[in-house]
């Protein structure tokens, strides 16, 4: 019979499907292979070509090699809920939550074991481990780059220094930038100076540490005054404030363009002469000519901040379902990222000569490297121990700018929270119903697109109602007894 | 049927109005697929461009490779896709039409509750990688979606309607299996309702991305079809725009509108072989 | 029971064992892809805590604690809930208006049309849209509807009226959203109901017009009432899915602007924009069960006052 048959094959095709799920377990004299979940929208396309030389070194170096799979952030929610298998895994402050996940137990303890097996990673990052500590424990080996954060200007140097005969300041405030605004909306009526997608100005939303969500804030300008560590919500910070008016003053003289708030892209042919970004002094790649079409220069309008989130850009942890020998390995391979700069930057850059070129002691990217090997730096290990990339040959980066930039770490405003995260558990169900609140409004204000003092009202009424100060006092609670704690 | 000559040409005349509405937006799409980059930047959308370029689909031969094995496997798995959910939605439709068949209620139903109830997202998830080993397999774009309660319902009621008991009855006294009264009696009498349940079922096939998404790791490009294709270059722009602040990330340009556009008239094109399946589908049934 | 069946009632028996048969492969189907993950609902009772180095399952059921309805509180917690339902059931109950006057109308005026080609022409044609994902569909509304380069802004330019800021203007929606929906639906509805018109035996058509039946009679008593079963699955089915939106439409469409969402945030949307920034798995799976359950009931009510109409229109 025709229709048993059909029958007969699809059980057995369910039953080859179910075995198929048991994978086998890997021999033990081979070197140890590690599943290693790596940021990332998608795999670059020479990824196999680049693991596979990474594999051979590290084989034969430290008898470990991996496997890097990239994920976005659904799917690194969706793989950690469901228990797929990894050993290590990218984990940071916005992209699987490292705090909540170290809380609840996801994470490997390191706090022995790298000091007894890994005593050079250990040097090597103190005194950084507090970033990821919880409770005293480490769970999470940071990959360390930029910790503090800083907002530029991105501004067409071409045009402000060359045509107009400026010298483009450092650092400037953030409402002087109107004067540049006009200028160019003066030569170029049709065109808008601050165009932006619905992302908008996003930093401005930095210049205060967000404890819950992005509603309830401490500004980091009160640090070490008796305010610094006082919970306030967001529409009583002034200075964020006054930012978000300057930016509905510039929508509504016509600087932004008039659709911000539903605009999903911003091209570099547009050539817009203002951008904005976070990045730390001397920072040189957005500085391409050959993509954006003109030389620019970094102004700073704010910061450096530190806080523990700002800190928590990059961790590598380690699944704590993994067996020792596994955990020991994962650190090796963190400290040999961290120790050897040639390894380090076929990771981040790819094969030299193929995809890289090193000038002067820093990086060149080539068009292959471009096409085929462009990955966000910071997923594949620590920045500071890649080489520096230059945007070519005239625009040489510094390649010591690593020194440099720790050492401007010193002195600057650094929350008075001491590492402190919000812990929701118990609050998830106030948090949604904030966070679709808060939503609703966000492109609007960070496009200038509304007046912020009748948006912040119409959104207080509401967050009122969902019992936003409730949450308030909660997390007041909990920062007071956390720095009671760590006294 | 007849009308009269006048009335037949007011009726044509509304249906050519309406068929250029439908069309309109999609002549922009083309438009747009051929329209260069620099009149994109200064005037937008627009019907008559500034400038024409070949760009985009210039860049879709470069890369055929990509483009032309996901088209392809877009349509291996649209005729896989089809035949497979044809043969699970008509058997089941043809069993449930069966008024006085024993288990009807129970059938309803089965088919009724995964309506509305599912296991969700992470259940799905987690049976369909950790049980069932779909995870980077041609089967999860196949599987998942093969069988549909809508198009079950649709084709019951259709057989309930269009298939005379007596001639079922008549066919059964002589002896016929339950089988044979169906592929022998009931799916010829039924050939528009095939024809269109396939068609929409080659649709979703032909359209979907959602499972590509889910299913497919970003290293395994043989596995994208076209529409995936095309989602994860709208994604890209998103992503792009994100990444546009953040140091350290990748500086490139978004994938162009043109190209996108040009992605989407290749997934408009196989409408040229639809057109030609309606008319032998109406001949068909004036017989 | 009965010891003895009569003819009728084996040879039922026999046909009924075989038409199970026939349905073992749709059944195995059903089990494995929607009965098998069904397990997973109860994490819209549970606060599900992932355990390291163990399967979803487990997890699941020995992991997680079971936190009653806790899950379902962050929907009603929105103070603009009502209006979020208000939108839903509106667009909804439009959509199922509209989704049958039109479609049907049109495919019976299609119908009528002598002309092979131009039939099957219009249906390729208007089935078109369909084919649009709805990303690509935001992006052709976006270039008639932006304000300074859309398409329509400049033909009011044209004729001397002021740019509008579509995507700031609350009052519009309603209608660009149902203009939308009707663009990229209609096509498929047509072909569907379009496939019921060709089914009809056309001795019944002849023998109407031997006794002078009108054109307009015919259709009245002969295609409608044809197309009625169908159309009272589509009713059934729709009102099932009253509190669902589809989410390309509401979200895409409307490209996220948030000036416009009093007239186009749906329960959908509402989900979306809670869970953010926190992929809580309890909390969808519990806004979905609340939306379906409901449905659900409505189905059963819908479905039982149909059948009492006329037991061939009822789903059950």
């Amino acid at each position: 019979m025709k229709k048993n048959g059909i029958i007969i094959l699809i059980s057995l095709f369910i039953c080859l499907m179910i075995l198929n799920g048991c994978g086998a377990n890997p021999q033990t004299d081979e070197p140890v292979n590690l599943v290693w979940w790596v940021y990332g929208r998608k795999a670059p396309n020479a990824l196999d070509e680049v693991v596979e030389r990474a594999n051979a070194i590290s084989a034969d170096r430290i008898g470990v090699t991996v496997e890097m799979i990239y994920k976005d952030e659904e799917q690194f929610d969706l793989d950690m809920a469901t228990g797929e298998y990894y050993d290590m895994t990218f984990t940071c402050d916005w992209c699987n939550d490292f705090d909540d996940h170290a809380r609840d137990g996801y994470y490997y303890d390191l706090t022995d074991l790298v000091v007894s097996e890994t005593p050079k990673l250990f040097e090597t990052v103190d005194p950084w481990w507090e970033i990821g500590s919880l409770n005293g424990r480490i769970y999470g080996v940071p990959m360390l780059k930029d910790l503090a954060v800083e907002a530029f200007f991105r501004m067409n140097s071409d045009y402000y220094e060359g045509e107009k005969g400026l010298t483009l300041p450092d650092e400037i405030a953030f409402s002087e930038l109107e004067k540049y605004a006009s200028m160019w909306k003066e030569d170029h009526p049709d065109e808008y100076p601050l165009y932006m997608t619905q992302k908008g100005y996003g930093q401005v939303f930095q210049c205060h540490e967000n404890i819950v969500g992005e509603y309830l804030v401490i500004p980091y300008r009160y640090a070490g005054t008796s305010e610094g560590t006082v919970i306030i919500p967001i529409w009583d910070d002034g200075e964020c404030m006054d930012m978000l008016r300057y930016m509905h003053k510039w929508y509504d003289a016509g600087y932004i363009n008039p659709d911000a708030a539903t605009t999903t892209d911003i091209p570099y042919s547009l050539h817009t002469p203002i951008r904005t970004g976070i990045a730390w002094s001397g920072f040189m790649g957005w500085s391409d000519p050959t993509v954006t079409g003109f030389n620019v220069k970094l102004v700073r309008f704010m910061g450096p901040y530190m806080s523990r989130s700002t800190q928590q850009g990059s961790l590598i942890a380690v699944n704590s379902a993994v067996s020792e020998e596994r955990a020991e390995a994962s650190l090796r391979y963190m400290e040999l990222l961290y120790t050897d700069r040639e390894f380090r930057d076929l990771l981040a850059y790819g094969i030299e000569g193929k995809h890289y070129n090193y000038y002067e002691n820093t990086v060149i990217r080539t068009q292959a490297g471009s096409d085929d090997y462009l990955v966000d730096l910071f997923a594949t290990g620590p920045v500071i121990s890649a080489s520096v990339v230059s945007a070519g040959e005239d625009v040489l980066a510094d390649s010591d700018q690593w020194t440099r930039v720790y050492e401007g770490y010193e002195g600057i405003h650094v929350s008075d929270t001491r590492g402190f995260s919000f812990d929701d558990s118990g609050y998830e169900t106030q948090t949604a119903a904030l966070d679709a609140i808060w939503e609703s409004y966000r492109s609007d204000l960070l496009t200038g697109t509304i007046d912020p003092d009748e948006a912040m009202g119409d959104m207080r009424t509401q967050m009122e109602a969902v019992g936003l100060f409730d949450l308030l006092s909660e997390a007041q609670r909990q920062l007071d007894s956390y720095l009671e704690s760590v006294k | 049927m007849k009308i009269s000559r006048s009335v037949e040409r007011i009726l044509k005349t509304i249906y050519v109005i309406l068929g250029a509405g439908a069309l309109t937006p999609i002549i922009l799409i083309a438009i747009v697929s051929v329209s260069s980059d620099g009149s994109m930047l200064s005037r937008g959308y627009s019907f008559l461009p500034d400038s024409y370029s070949l760009d985009a689909y210039r860049y879709m031969i470069d890369h055929r490779a990509y483009i032309g094995h996901s088209f392809l496997l877009s349509i291996i798995l649209t005729l896989c896709g089809t035949v497979l959910s044809l043969t699970l939605i008509s058997t089941m439709a043809y069993v449930m039409s069966h008024r006085d068949f024993r288990y009807g209620k129970l059938y309803t139903a089965l088919i009724l509750i995964p309506m509305f109830f599912s296991g969700g997202l992470a259940a799905t998830y987690a049976v369909n990688v950790q049980l069932y080993g779909l995870k980077d397999t041609f089967w999860t774009l196949l599987l998942p979606e093969a069988c549909s309660g809508w198009y079950i319902l649709v084709m019951r009621t259709y057989f309930r309607q269009s298939i005379p008991e007596e001639t079922v009855g008549a066919a059964r006294m002589d002896g016929a299996s339950t089988l044979r009264i169906f592929t022998d009696i009931v799916l010829p009498m039924s050939k528009p309702i095939m024809v269109t349940v396939g068609l929409l079922k080659a649709l979703n096939y032909w359209n979907s991305w959602y499972y590509a998404m889910l299913y497919i790791s970003s290293n395994r490009k043989d596995l994208f079809p076209l529409q995936y294709v095309l989602y994860s270059l709208q994604k890209d722009v998103e992503f792009m725009a994100n990444a546009d602040a953040i140091s350290g990330a990748v500086m490139a340009d978004p994938p162009s509108e043109s190209f996108r556009m040009a992605v989407t008239v290749l997934l408009i094109l196989p409408v040229i072989f639809i057109s030609p399946l309606f008319r032998k589908l109406s001949v068909r049934v004036e017989k | 029971m009965k010891l003895t069946g009569n003819t009728s009632g084996s040879v039922l028996k026999s046909r009924d064992r075989s038409l199970v048969a026939i349905s073992l492969p749709t059944i195995m189907w059903y089990l494995a892809f929607c009965y098998l993950p069904m397990f997973g609902m109860v994490i819209a009772f549970k606060r599900y805590r992932m355990v390291p180095g163990r399967g979803f399952i487990y997890s699941l059921f020995r992991g997680s604690e079971w936190v009653g309805i806790d899950n379902f509180r962050f929907l009603f917690l929105n103070p603009q809930m009502s209006l979020v339902i208000r939108n839903t059931i509106f667009y909804n109950l439009v959509f199922l208006l509209l989704d049958i006057v039109l479609p049907i109308g049109l495919s019976v005026g299609l119908s009528l049309i002598s002309s092979n080609r131009f039939r099957a022409v219009s249906q390729a044609v208007s089935l078109l849209p369909y084919f649009l994902s709805w990303v690509v569909v935001s992006s052709l509304t976006y270039a008639f509807l932006s304000t300074d380069r859309g398409l329509i802004n400049h033909a009011l330019a044209h004729i001397g009226i002021t740019p509008i800021a579509w995507y700031r203007t609350p009052a519009v929606w309603p209608w660009i959203l149902i203009l939308t929906h009707l663009w990229k639906s209609v096509g498929y509805f047509m072909v569907l109901y379009l496939s019921y018109i060709s089914s009809i035996d056309k001795s019944l058509y002849d023998s109407a017009m031997m006794d002078g039946a009108a054109t307009s009679q015919m259709i009245r008593y002969i295609t409608l009432p044809h197309l009625k079963g169908i159309a009272s699955v589509m009713v059934i089915l729709s009102l099932g899915h009253i509190l669902s939106t589809d989410f390309g439409l509401f979200y895409q469409v409307t490209r996220d602007s948030g000036s416009i969402l009093s007239a186009t945030e749906t329960v959908d949307v509402y989900i979306y924009r809670a869970l953010i920034n926190n992929s809580d798995y309890g909390f969808s799976a519990a806004a979905g069960l609340l939306q379906n359950g409901i449905g659900c009931v409505l189905l059963l009510i819908v479905n039982y006052i149909l059948n009492r109409m006329d037991p061939d229109n009822g789903l059950v």
